[in-house]
C-alpha cells in the first residue's frame, strides 16, 4: 500500500474519532443528530453546506471543463455565482410572498400548493430523482479518480472501492455526518483550493501572464465562443450555459426538517449573505485552476486530474495526500446525503404512495436502502463501462432540473390562470426534451444548447397543456393577486422573515380575519 | 340595561414569554426605522408535544438510546423536531386568544411518529429505524404577538412574532 493510501485511511479514522467524540460529548440523544447545526451559526452552516455539496464538481469537474473549453467555461461560473441573485431578484419577491401566503416549506411543496395538485409533487419528486442520481454518479466517478490518484490503483478498482466505501458510509455512517467534521473538511478543502490557485497564479505570472500563455498555446482559449470557436455565433449555447446553474438551483429537492427552538434565537442570522459571499469567492476558483492546468500541464491525459496533479506539483506529498483525502471524504459526505434523499423520495413518494400503501416504516426504510444499493451497483456499472465526465453529468443534472422547474415557477407568479395540466405538461416535456437533446447530441445539429431547447419545449407545453385544465381556485387567484401587489415589507424586515413559521402565520391570519381580538 | 359578561377563559399549558411587548416593539422598530408598531394582541397557537424514548437496536445507534421530541402543529399538521424537553407552565387565558385546534390527538400521534421516523432515518443515516416509546404527550400553546405597523396601507404591515424565539413572519 502506498504511503498516500495510508494517509487517507488515517484521515478517515481521525474524522471518525472527531465525529464520535463530538456526538458523544454533545448529547447522547437523537436530537443532537437531528439538530446538529443549530448552534453553529450562519457562516459555518453556509460554508459547510456549499463546500461539501460541491466537492466533486469543484475539485474535478469544474477544472476539467475549463481545461477543455478555455474561458468559455466561465459562463457556467457566472450563472453559478449569480444564481442566488437571479433567483432573488427576478422571481424572488413574488415567489416569496406567495410562498408565505401559501405556507409552503419547500420549493416543491410550494408548487404543489400553488397548482393544487399532488401530481405536481410526485412528478417533481421523480424528476428530482433523475437529477439526484446523475449528480451522485458524478460523485462516484470523482471518488474513483480521487482514490486512483491517492492509491495508484487502476481506475476500475479505485471506483469499486470508492463506491463501496460510500455505500457503507451512507448506511452506517451516522457518526461521521456531524457538522463539525464537515466543517473541518470544508476548511481543508478550501485552504487547499486557495493554495493551488495562489501557487498556480504565482507560477504563471498572475492572470495576465496566464492569459498570455493561453494565447500562445491557442488563442481561441480566450474566446467567448469556446476553444476552436466551437460555438461561434451560437447565442443559444451561450445563453443556455449562463442560465443553467442560475436556474437549476430552484428545482433542488429540499428535504426540510423543521424544528422549533425552545430557547430564543435573538441574534440575527444571515446565512444567505454568507452563501453569496462564499459563492463569489469560490465559484470561479475551480475554473481558474483549469486555466492554470492548460498552461502548466499541457500533456495531461485526463482533464479531471488537474487538481490532483497540481496538488502534487505545488505541495509536499503528505500535504497533497491530506488535501485529496479531504476531497474524497467530502465526496463521500455529499454522496450519502444525495443517496439518502433519492432513497427517501423513491420509497416514500413512489413506493409508499403507489405500490404498497400499507407499508410500515420499517419496510419503507428497507425499500429506501435497496434503492441506494441498486443506485450504487448501476452507478459502478455505468462509471466503469462508459464513464461520462463529471462536469457533463453535473450539467446534465442541472439542465434537467432547470428545464423541469423554470417555467412552472415563473408561471406560478406571472400567469394567474396557469393550471396543473399546463404545469405537469411543462415539467415532463422540459425534462424529457433535455434528456433526449443531451443523449442524442441535438446541439450539434441545431446550434442550440440542450437547456435552451428544453426551455422552448417546456414553454410550449405549458401554453398548450393549460388549455386542457381548469383555472385555479378562487383562494389561489386571490393569493396570486396579493403576491403581485407592491412590496409590503422593508428590506431589513424582509430578510429576516422566518419562513418556517409560514403555516402558523397563515392560520393566524385566517383566525384574525374571522374573529379580530384585542387583549 | 347593559349586562357585562366576563370573557370565557381556559387553563392551558404554555411557555414563559422571552419577548415582551416592549422588547418586540423595540426590535421591530430598530429593524424598520420608518415604522411604529403597536404590539397588543397575544395569541396562543396549539401544538401537540410528544416525547419518545429511542431504544437502541444496534451498536451503531447512540448509546442509551436517548429521547426525541416532536411538536405537531394542531392546525396545519406540520411536524417540528424539538431540541430539548420543554418546561410548560399553566396559565389562564381568554378563549378568544386561542387558535382553535383542528387535529385530533390520535391522528397527531400517528403524524408525529411518521415525521420523526422520517427525520431520524434521514439525518441519522441508520439502517433500521429505532423503536420509539412514547413517554410524554400533551397539548400546549405557544404565544405569538401580533405586531401591527401603524402606517396606513400600503406602507403598513402586520407581523406575528414568536414570543419565545423572536422569529417573525408577515400576515
Amino acid at each position: 500500500m502506498s504511503s498516500d493510501a495510508i494517509i487517507f485511511i488515517i484521515y478517515l479514522l481521525i474524522l471518525m474519532i472527531v465525529g464520535i467524540y463530538f456526538s458523544r460529548r454533545a448529547s447522547q440523544s437523537a436530537d443532537s443528530y437531528l439538530l446538529g447545526d443549530r448552534n453553529i451559526g450562519p457562516a459555518v452552516t453556509a460554508f459547510t453546506m456549499q463546500s461539501t455539496s460541491m466537492s466533486g464538481f469543484m475539485f474535478l469537474g469544474g477544472p476539467a471543463q475549463a481545461f477543455q473549453q478555455g474561458w468559455f467555461a466561465i459562463y457556467y461560473a457566472i450563472g453559478d455565482a449569480g444564481g442566488g441573485i437571479v433567483n432573488l431578484t427576478v422571481l424572488g419577491k413574488r415567489m416569496r410572498r406567495l410562498s408565505e401566503r401559501l405556507g409552503a416549506l419547500s420549493p416543491i411543496e410550494y408548487l404543489e400548493k400553488r397548482y393544487e395538485s399532488a401530481a405536481v409533487r410526485i412528478i417533481g419528486g421523480i424528476i428530482s430523482i433523475v437529477f439526484l442520481f446523475a449528480y451522485v454518479f458524478a460523485q462516484f466517478i470523482a471518488s474513483g479518480k480521487a482514490l486512483e490518484s491517492l492509491t495508484g490503483l487502476p481506475y476500475s478498482w479505485a471506483l469499486i472501492i470508492g463506491v463501496s466505501v460510500i455505500i457503507i458510509y451512507t448506511v452506517v455512517g451516522g457518526y461521521l455526518a456531524v457538522v463539525w467534521t464537515d466543517f473541518f473538511q470544508a476548511i481543508v478543502m478550501l485552504i487547499g483550493l486557495s493554495g493551488i490557485v495562489i501557487m498556480g497564479l504565482i507560477h504563471v505570472g498572475g492572470l495576465s501572464g496566464l492569459n498570455e500563455q493561453l494565447a500562445q498555446i491557442d488563442p481561441t482559449y480566450l474566446s467567448m465562443w469556446g476553444k476552436d470557436l466551437e460555438f461561434y455565433g451560437q447565442w443559444g449555447v451561450v445563453l443556455g450555459a449562463v442560465l443553467i446553474y442560475s436556474i437549476g438551483y430552484m428545482g433542488l429537492p429540499h428535504v426540510v426538517v423543521r424544528h422549533m427552538s425552545i430557547s430564543s434565537t435573538k441574534e440575527v442570522k444571515n446565512a444567505v449573505l454568507w452563501t453569496a459571499v462564499y459563492n463569489q469567492l469560490f465559484a470561479y476558483s475551480p475554473y481558474i485552476v483549469g486555466f492554470i492546468g492548460i498552461a502548466m500541464l499541457p500533456n495531461l491525459a485526463d482533464p479531471e486530474m488537474v487538481i490532483p496533479t497540481l496538488a502534487y506539483t505545488f505541495f509536499p506529498g503528505i500535504v497533497a495526500a491530506i488535501l485529496l483525502s479531504a476531497v474524497m471524504a467530502a465526496i463521500m459526505s455529499t454522496s450519502d446525503s444525495i443517496l439518502m434523499q433519492a432513497g427517501t423520495i423513491l420509497s416514500r413518494d413512489v413506493y409508499h404512495r403507489f405500490i404498497d400503501k400499507k407499508a410500515d416504516h420499517g419496510r419503507i426504510v428497507l425499500v429506501s436502502r435497496i434503492c441506494i444499493l441498486l443506485a450504487g451497483i448501476i452507478g459502478v456499472i455505468v462509471a466503469i463501462n462508459q464513464p461520462p465526465s463529471v462536469f457533463a453529468l453535473v450539467i446534465f443534472a442541472f439542465g434537467t432540473l432547470g428545464n423541469s422547474f423554470l417555467v412552472p415557477y415563473v408561471c406560478s407568479v406571472y400567469w394567474k390562470n396557469a393550471n396543473k395540466v399546463g404545469v405537469v405538461s411543462s415539467m415532463v416535456a422540459g425534462a424529457v426534451t433535455h434528456i433526449l437533446w443531451t443523449s442524442f447530441d441535438w446541439q450539434s445539429a441545431t446550434a442550440i444548447h440542450p437547456f435552451l431547447g428544453g426551455l422552448i419545449v417546456s414553454i410550449l407545453a405549458m401554453i398548450i397543456g393549460n388549455l386542457f385544465g381548469t383555472p385555479p381556485s378562487e383562494p389561489i387567484q386571490e393569493a396570486f393577486e396579493e403576491a403581485k401587489g407592491p412590496r409590503r415589507l422593508p428590506k431589513n424586515i424582509d430578510k429576516n422573515v422566518a419562513r418556517d413559521i409560514g403555516p402558523e402565520a397563515r392560520s393566524i391570519s385566517d383566525f384574525l380575519g374571522r374573529t379580530p381580538v384585542k387583549e | 340595561m347593559i349586562t357585562m359578561t366576563a370573557p370565557r377563559t381556559e387553563w392551558i399549558k404554555t411557555e414563559e414569554l422571552t419577548f415582551d411587548q416592549e422588547e418586540v416593539k423595540k426590535v421591530l422598530e430598530s429593524l424598520d426605522k420608518n415604522q411604529e408598531f403597536t404590539v397588543e394582541q397575544l395569541l396562543y397557537y396549539p401544538y401537540y408535544f410528544f416525547e419518545y424514548k429511542l431504544e437502541r437496536r444496534s451498536l451503531l445507534q447512540p448509546k442509551g438510546g436517548g429521547s426525541v421530541g416532536c411538536a405537531m402543529d394542531a392546525v396545519n399538521k406540520v411536524g417540528s423536531v424539538i431540541d430539548k424537553s420543554p418546561v410548560f407552565t399553566e396559565k389562564e387565558v381568554p378563549s378568544q386568544q386561542m387558535i382553535p385546534v383542528e387535529l385530533e390527538e390520535t391522528e397527531a400521534k400517528k403524524l408525529a411518529v411518521d415525521f420523526l421516523n422520517h427525520s431520524i432515518t434521514y439525518r441519522m443515516k441508520i439502517l433500521a429505524p429505532p423503536q420509539m416509546k412514547l413517554t410524554r404527550s400533551e397539548i400546549f400553546y405557544r404565544p405569538y404577538w401580533v405586531a401591527e405597523g401603524t402606517k396606513a396601507a400600503p406602507d403598513g404591515y402586520t407581523l406575528i412574532v414568536d414570543a419565545i424565539s423572536g422569529k417573525y413572519h408577515p400576515l
